[in-house]
């Protein structure tokens, strides 16, 4: 129990300290960014990861996380002919809202990894790991915190989603490839990626309105039907 | 891709060491030197493994990469001391460009090795390596990795059932429609069969004893040698990279020094990036000679 706690902790600190570290490492000018920025970022992966292990989980409980995650990488890589509209955040909320948060981050990292089987690996996949993971995790906490309950606020929370992933994805670059960084910099690389982020956000706000009522059903189903989930685990 | 490589015969636990020090000492070099090798075994290590017209292919699709990179640091960056010219009332310094330009060669670089990692670590060793510490993690990665072939079949299966109930105009409406059906089909389909295949491992007694893994990888004494040999090589190669024998500065004046030490170290590095090909060549031409005296000594016998 203390253990779960104390990795707790770790989560949130990760989620804290990671862009501290980040903007740190770049206005230092820390020599090898591409390798710090990149050792940061699967630092701030490693304490969610470890608190699914140490929660010693069923086998029953992974098989939602994996069976979305692969039908959102599958989305992703069926619409990479149009550049970064896809899917897979909207099934990553719909499955984090409906699985709880950890269920959410675990969903998106996976999909990150999975989906790059199919794409291509790279430096890069860490960093889509966690932009996805945070994703799911603040979909499924801001749900429980009820923040959603009017459908509006999860349309929009999957449209500024779909914005700071870009600009999450255009740090990897900027922080590991362009000297020095300087504000300008950052904004030349969010204006150039703006358009891209924007899809992005369309996309997944099109998808959760197409997918969020029926697959919701279905998922709360199967949630009530074999007591999968963040609910029915507290009684 | 060609069959295995003999360097892949190593315990998994050194070729993720071997794969992750490639990538991360590419990361690390900006220094013209270091990069320019470091690409240099790359492009042999990835022809080596997929071809050459493959290398060729990406390192062909991935250069234009670097010119954006360079153009990207032109614009935003306006450090150095020699201007080159002005566009839109700034300065283009060669610095910033020379930068840019490694910069981009060096993702590059970095993007092949990992995709020899790909080659040299399958999925299998992977598991193998982590598996037994974090069971539950192996397992989710497992089942996501068997679903994929399976959700292609089960694809092709609702397809085919639902062929004739459908209609098949071209309608988007139509196609939109229909997918969504497939799509929910399959989601249903899934997750109960991946459910009931959980209860059943559940109550076979899946979790009660330690992970095992399919095959097993032991820690030979072949290993322990090549543990040190890779020991050795990267505390070299960390030393060229890292020291000061060859220095590469970019701003505010293009400075390269390099002494003698420095190509020595260098030498080191490129051996330690080429290992595996020299290992396979190595035994090719062992194996040919020994070949060739069997042959003779037939030969021989049969004079």
């Amino acid at each position: 129990m203390k253990r779960a706690s104390l990795l707790r902790v770790f989560e949130a600190a990760a989620v804290i300290l990671l862009p501290i570290a980040l903007v740190g490492s770049a206005f230092l000018e820390a020599e090898a960014a591409a390798a710090l920025s990149l050792l940061c970022v699967v630092l701030a992966l490693t304490p969610f990861l470890l608190s699914f292990e140490n929660k010693k989980p069923r086998p029953r409980d992974l098989v939602p996380i994996a069976v979305m995650s692969v039908i959102a990488a599958l989305g992703r890589t069926l619409f990479s002919a149009i550049p970064s509209f896809q899917p897979a955040s909207a099934i990553i909320l719909i499955t984090a809202i409906t699985f709880g948060q950890d269920a959410g981050f675990l969903t998106g990292a996976l999909t990150a990894l999975s989906s790059n089987l199919l794409l291509g690996q790279g430096p890069w996949t860490p960093w889509q790991m966690y932009a996805w993971g945070m994703i799911g995790f603040f979909g499924g906490l801001f749900y429980r915190a009820g923040f959603f309950r009017k459908r509006f606020f999860l349309l929009l929370f999957g449209f500024i989603s779909g914005i700071l992933f870009g600009w999450f994805m255009d740090l990897w670059y900027v922080l590991g490839f362009i000297r020095p960084v300087n504000p300008a910099a950052f904004l030349a690389a969010f204006a150039s990626s703006a358009w891209m982020d924007v899809i992005h956000g369309i996309s997944t706000v099109l998808f959760l309105l197409l997918l969020e009522k029926p697959w919701g059903k279905k998922l709360y189903r199967i949630r009530e039907k074999y007591g999968i989930g963040p609910e029915v685990k507290e009684k | 891709m060609k069959e295995e490589p003999i360097f892949s015969t190593l315990h998994p636990g050194l070729l993720f060491f071997y794969s992750l020090t490639t990538a991360v000492f590419a990361m690390c070099s900006l220094n013209p030197l270091y990069l320019g090798i470091s690409l240099m075994a790359a492009l042999l290590s990835y022809s080596f493994y997929f071809g050459v017209k493959r290398a060729l292919h990406i390192f062909m699709g991935a250069l234009p990469v670097a010119f954006v990179f360079a153009a990207f640091n032109v614009l935003f960056n306006h450090r150095g001391k020699t201007i080159l010219c002005r566009l839109f009332g700034s300065a283009v310094t060669l610095e910033s460009l020379l930068y840019g330009f490694c910069s981009g060669i060096m993702l590059l670089t970095v993007l092949m090795w990992f995709r020899c990692m790909d080659v040299l670590l399958t999925t299998q060793k992977f598991l193998y390596l982590f598996g037994r510490r974090f069971p539950n993690l192996a397992l989710l990665l497992c089942m996501t990795l068997r679903l994929f072939p399976q959700t292609e079949e089960r694809i092709r299966c609702i397809r085919q059932a639902r062929h004739s109930l459908e209609s098949t105009s071209d309608r988007f409406g139509d196609k939109i429609k229909n997918g969504m059906r497939h799509i929910s089909c399959l989601l249903e389909w899934s997750m109960e069969g991946g459910l009931d295949t959980a209860d059943s491992m559940k109550a076979r007694g899946y979790g009660i004893t330690k992970r095992t893994c399919g095959e097993e990888y032991p820690f030979t004494q072949k290993d322990f040698f090549w543990l040190f040999a890779f020991l050795v090589f990267t505390f070299l190669s960390a030393f060229a990279i890292f020291g000061k024998n060859s220095v590469m500065q970019y701003f505010p004046q293009l400075y390269f020094s390099a002494d003698i030490w420095a190509l020595i170290l260098t030498a080191f590095y490129f051996t330690f990036l080429v290992l595996p090909i020299l290992w396979e060549k190595i035994s090719e031409i062992r194996l040919f000679w020994a070949q060739k005296k069997i042959q003779d000594r037939r030969k021989k016998s049969y004079e």
